[in-house]
């Protein structure tokens, strides 16, 4: 999956997840920040992404402190995934 | 030390209900906006019954114009069916691993107490009973014994529990749902309190339920209470067109001509009694000529409770 489509997928996903109900997927920027500023999640929304990665895309968060490099917004997650994919 | 009912916080099914609004058996509660009671954050996250349950509870201190109680109780028969249910399924589908932990923050029963301190910043007595059919029963009590003891002055106290398919299917499975009842689910919450509101039109006089024993013991209570009452009207649970034996008996023994049947309104749940107890106050504000109130409600001929309400 090319990574246009994957942040377009991830965003739609997010949306779904937490149930951000008034957030379009489109209103939400590649480079947003997620947590605090930005789209505002907290750290119940941190497992539910966790969640997400490894129920949709087999991938596990071996190291927490990456965590926050990881989730910082759509483009780092997405980038995440196309890494670890290919690995 | 009086116990006032000085407020209620209603959800539940349209108190007119018919048979275009039992749907698949179900009886089932008429929403409100919720947008005003939460922020978007706790919208998207809680699950119907503790939104049932808290928006209830808000709108009863409102209505007693208290902004912090001294006690929140609440008491559910079966808690966060929904949230639960969610859980369960992802346990068993995801092979107990990667669980959303939303759903099984929220599945707990207490749930609903606790959404309602962080909603007010509360850092009071905190309690939630989970006693089956006599779980409002239990909440009811301890917030009367709270204030009869001058240990608290306003108690937020209620009953609520939600219909869910799944909790449907094993209800009617296991026969907690018989045939002839129509599945409800509803909150009702209350401010008591030793003081008298302008608006408070009734006082709890007594309490009693009692587990596993026969209707005669219930007449024989119910009768003690009649002599030093003079109850003039009696709510039972019954369905007006299937009447249960022990309310025939109870309402043949007392000769109240006055009676009104209430879970045709609000169907069968743990907590239904908490929609009598609020029905019962609403029968005091608009027939003054009724001063004393006895509620009787039974379930499977195990679950017996009595409460009396009186005008103030």
């Amino acid at each position: 999956m090319e990574l246009e489509e994957l942040k377009q997928k991830l965003k739609q996903q997010i949306v779904t997840q937490l149930k951000l109900n008034e957030v379009k997927p489109e209103e939400i920027g590649d480079d947003e920040q997620l947590f605090g500023k930005g789209l505002g999640l907290d750290s119940i929304d941190a497992l539910e992404l966790v969640v997400l990665l490894e129920e949709e895309y087999g991938l596990k968060i071996n190291h927490s402190e990456d965590g926050p490099k990881i989730f910082y917004s759509v483009s780092t997650i997405a980038n995440f995934i196309l890494e670890n994919k290919k690995a | 030390m009086a116990v006032y009912i000085n407020s209620i916080g209603q959800i539940a099914p349209n108190s007119l209900a018919n048979e275009e609004q039992i749907i698949a058996g179900k009886l089932t509660c008429i929403e409100p906006d919720y947008s005003a009671f939460f922020d978007s954050r706790t919208l998207r996250r809680i699950s119907r019954i503790i939104k049932i349950g808290t928006t209830s509870a808000m709108m009863a201190l409102k209505n007693a114009t208290v902004e912090m109680p001294d006690a929140i109780i609440v008491g559910t028969g079966f808690g966060c069916q929904e949230d639960t249910s969610l859980f369960l399924r992802k346990l068993i589908t995801n092979k107990e691993e990667t669980l959303n932990p939303t759903p099984f923050i929220f599945s707990t029963h207490n749930s609903i107490a606790s959404q309602i301190a962080l909603q007010l910043k509360c850092h009071a007595y905190n309690s939630t009973y989970s006693h089956r059919n006599f779980s409002f029963e239990s909440a009811l009590l301890d917030a009367y014994l709270l204030i009869k003891d001058d240990d608290a002055q306003h108690v937020l106290v209620g009953g609520v529990d939600e219909i869910i398919d799944d909790s449907f299917d094993l209800f009617t499975r296991i026969g907690y749902l018989k045939p002839t009842d129509i599945a409800g689910e509803g909150a009702s919450f209350f401010v008591l309190s030793d003081v008298k509101s302008k608006d408070c039109v009734a006082e709890l006089k007594s309490i009693e339920f009692v587990a596993n024993t026969e209707i005669a013991t219930i007449i024989d209570k119910a009768k003690t209470l009649y002599h030093e009452y003079s109850i003039d009207a009696i709510i039972v649970g019954s369905h007006p067109d299937h009447v249960h034996q022990n309310d025939q008996d109870l309402i043949a023994a007392l000769k109240i001509e006055n009676t009104i049947f209430y879970k045709q309104l609000c169907g069968e749940y743990a907590t239904s009694s908490a929609y009598a107890f609020a029905t019962a106050n609403t029968l005091l504000k608009e027939n003054k000529a009724v001063k004393n109130v006895l509620i009787y409600n039974q379930y499977a001929n195990s679950n017996h409770s009595l409460i009396l309400l009186s005008a103030c």
